[in-house]
């Protein structure tokens, strides 16, 4: 190619770039871009919210694996500082050394399992709502538990958790645990037969403030507040926690 | 003659591109594919990510499938989810450890007395509480899992036990398997008079088919006592004591990702990729819905929300409980529920009337406008008083779920009842017409008669699996 040729081609290509519009089509291309990195930044924020789904009931499970052998400081360890533990009629402790402290009460002098003790803590059923913002977390989960001493007593319990988790540096934590008495009752009644009536705050330990949610556990009839309105109707007129808030608004509404 | 004429069209443009790039081109094309090519590499993190989520739901899906398979005795269908690799094991309780999958395959065989469920037998094994982590390189994972057990020979025995499974996994060909199992035995004790009274020792080796290998973890069940390992640290402190902890490598493991510097593909490349991944999404948290959705139907059931309980449902709804027939649509599952509580609704003092619905396994087609799941019923009911004593019940549901409007609902729900039986002596002596509790004639009838004959422990029977075998993808274990 010619000096000649070579410039008559870079003055058809000039000609023809601006036949075709470069400087537009470049801007098309770079709006194209753009529209397509908020869409997927808008995926990133929609696929971290089900990997925090996954974290949140591998923690809701932890829990329960954790407290099945009285490990009582990670336990305590799962709590965000600002930590908040309420269980049955126990009261609301405040702060993760609170929490540490009402868990380690659990088994007085003694973290781990013990010879002739069983503390099967079943973590159940968990319906898992995260802020659109990523940074709370509300759980309702069934607890089941099976209690033992050896030759001595045997016991079943059963509640509901509603419980509160927030994500700090990236790291979801336990922000308020509440676990509500459905019911306890020794192996050899049965919950029909006989069933414990709110068990109250310890003597030994009493708590930062008393029992958020006054109720009595089976046989009286009583609904744990839900965290989430009906995931179909949208219905939320049952059953409201004085405290209830509307964060969970569903597609039906 | 003109240039353009010469050289053709395409010439000319590739030698603008060649002059254009030489001369540095618009500041706008450089940008664009500079930003074209970090996108790329989100796209990458996003699918990396999305086939990690899909990973824990096919684990979760695999060690639920074991639990059903085990519940029926299916040894064939357990043993073809292992792996076949010379280092798949399985160790339960006091076995020791099988090694490969014929030696497992044929452990599992032997342990649970032959292929098949047996009239007489209860065999029950919830697979709870699961623990997954995958590791980030998509290939192998770790699951802890908790089993409750009920085991029965009606009439002669009724048994609890309990502990949780440590297991580990592995992906083969895309398809996910177990590599190793290990069941650590917290208690068995028969049912009357219960774990603190007659707690019964491990069982030793099977003598007539030792294992490749001794225990791994010498222990006594409770009274005794052992904490087994859990295969991840801490998750809030990332504290590993020592014992109670046993983890092999620290730290995410994500390898940095570099990045990109020219765009492999196009802008339209990229929205396709996008699209395909925005889909894969879609149907995980289509699961993750129709989990909340089912949990809802357990939590509003034991209060006896009925309002709520029908509002889950789609307006061609069904409901089908043990022998209840078949109830079509709002009004009449409406009636049925409102039947079972004295036409009453809401918590009722004095009734207990729990249901836990327990151990997923949930297939969204591949539209995402219809889904299955199977589900495990775990059931206690009562009347409170000193002349009553109450009920435990299990079974498992096989429902079917729709989307309308961006909304799941139950399509339909039929629980396969396996036993209701009284607190007292539990499933012992299980009377399978306990079930007839359930069956129309309160004064309400149902639009269809049963869908199934289905009779209750001692009886057999196997709730037909809405999904294939999740390793070999056959249908051996459909009835």
């Amino acid at each position: 190619m010619s000096r000649t040729t070579l410039g008559l081609a870079v003055v058809s290509c000039a000609l023809a770039c601006a036949a075709c519009g470069s400087r537009g089509g470049d801007a098309e291309a770079l709006a194209a871009v753009a529209e397509l990195e908020n869409a997927v930044a808008e995926a990133k924020r929609e696929v971290q919210l089900l990997r925090d789904v996954d974290e949140l009931e591998n923690l809701a499970s932890i829990y329960g694996h954790y407290v099945d052998k009285s490990r009582h400081d990670d336990v305590a360890d799962l709590f965000a500082p600002e930590g908040v533990v309420e269980i049955l009629g126990r009261g609301v402790f405040i702060g993760q050394d609170r929490v540490r402290e009402y868990m380690r009460n659990l088994t007085p002098g003694n973290v781990g399992p013990r010879e002739g003790s069983l503390f099967n803590h079943m973590h159940l059923q968990p319906v898992v709502h995260v802020s659109p913002d990523g940074d709370t977390a509300h759980v309702r989960s069934r607890l089941f538990v099976m209690f033992g001493i050896m030759n001595t007593n045997a016991q079943w319990g059963d509640g509901i958790y509603e419980n509160v988790f927030v994500k700090q540096d990236g790291i979801w934590k336990l922000d308020y645990l509440h676990g509500y008495q459905t019911f306890y009752t020794n192996y050899e009644d049965g919950w029909a037969k006989r069933a414990s009536a709110i068990f109250a705050p310890y003597e030994r330990l009493p708590p930062d403030r008393p029992q958020s949610v006054p109720y009595a556990p089976y046989p009286a009839a009583f609904v744990p507040p839900f965290h989430y309105r009906n995931p179909v109707s949208g219905r939320a007129d049952h059953y409201k926690d004085p405290t209830w808030q509307d964060t969970q608004p569903t597609a039906a509404q | 003659m003109r240039l353009t004429q010469t050289l053709g069209a395409g010439s000319v443009a590739a030698l603008c591109a060649l002059l254009l790039a030489s001369a540095g081109g618009t500041q706008e094309a450089g940008e664009a594919a500079a930003r074209l090519a970090a996108l790329e590499a989100e796209l990458a993190t996003l699918e990396r990510d999305v086939g990690l989520l899909e990973d824990t739901k096919a684990i979760k899906r695999l060690q639920r499938a074991y639990g059903y398979y085990v519940d029926k005795k299916l040894s064939r269908e357990i043993g073809a989810l292992f792996a076949d690799a010379p280092d798949t094991t399985a160790e339960l309780g006091g076995s020791g450890v099988y090694v490969g999958r014929a030696r497992v395959a044929e452990f599992y065989d032997r342990i649970i007395g032959g292929e098949g469920l047996k009239r007489g037998e209860l065999y029950n094994h919830m697979i709870l509480q699961g623990v997954v982590h995958v590791a980030p390189d998509g290939r192998t994972a770790k699951g802890r899992w908790r089993a409750l057990i009920q085991i029965g020979q009606h009439g002669a025995s009724a048994v609890w036990a309990e502990g949780p499974y440590e297991n580990e996994y592995v992906k083969e060909n895309g398809v996910w398997k177990f590599s190793k199992v290990h069941w650590y035995m917290t208690f068995a004790a028969p049912y009357s008079p219960g774990w603190h009274k007659a707690p019964q020792p491990m069982e030793p080796p099977l003598a007539d088919f030792p294992p490749d290998r001794p225990p791994t973890a010498v222990y006594a069940a409770y009274p005794g006592v052992h904490q087994p390992p859990y295969h991840y640290a801490n998750p809030v402190s990332g504290r590993c004591e020592p014992g109670v902890c046993a983890v092999e490598t620290k730290g995410t493991g994500i390898a940095a990702r570099s990045p990109a510097e020219s765009p492999s593909g196009t802008v339209e490349d990229a929205r396709s990729r996008l699209t395909a991944v925005q889909a894969r999404a879609e149907r995980i948290a289509d699961v993750n819905a129709i989990q909340n959705l089912q949990g809802s139907y357990g939590y509003y059931t034991d209060k006896m929300l009925w309002d709520e309980v029908v509002d889950l449902f789609a307006d061609d709804g069904t409901i089908e409980i043990g022998p209840s027939g078949v109830y079509v649509g709002k009004d009449s599952i409406r009636r049925y529920l409102l039947s079972s509580s004295g036409g009453k609704q809401g918590p009722l003092e004095g009734v207990l009337n729990d249901h836990f619905q327990l151990q997923p396994i949930v297939t969204v087609a591949d539209d995402g406008m219809t889904a299955k799941g199977r589900w495990r019923l775990f059931l206690m009911t009562g009347v409170s008083g000193e002349g009553s004593g109450g009920n435990w019940g299990e079974g498992v549901y096989e429902n079917e779920y729709v989307k309308e409007n961006g909304v799941w609902k139950i399509g339909k729900l039929h629980w396969f009842a396996s036993f209701v039986a009284p607190y007292e002596g539990g499933w012992l002596d299980a009377d399978p017409k306990a079930i007839d509790a359930y069956a129309a004639g309160r004064g309400v009838m149902p639009d269809r008669p049963s869908s199934v004959a289905h009779e209750p422990y001692p009886g057999v029977s196997v709730p037909p699996f809405h999904y294939l075998n999740p390793v070999t993808g056959q249908t051996g274990a459909r009835q």
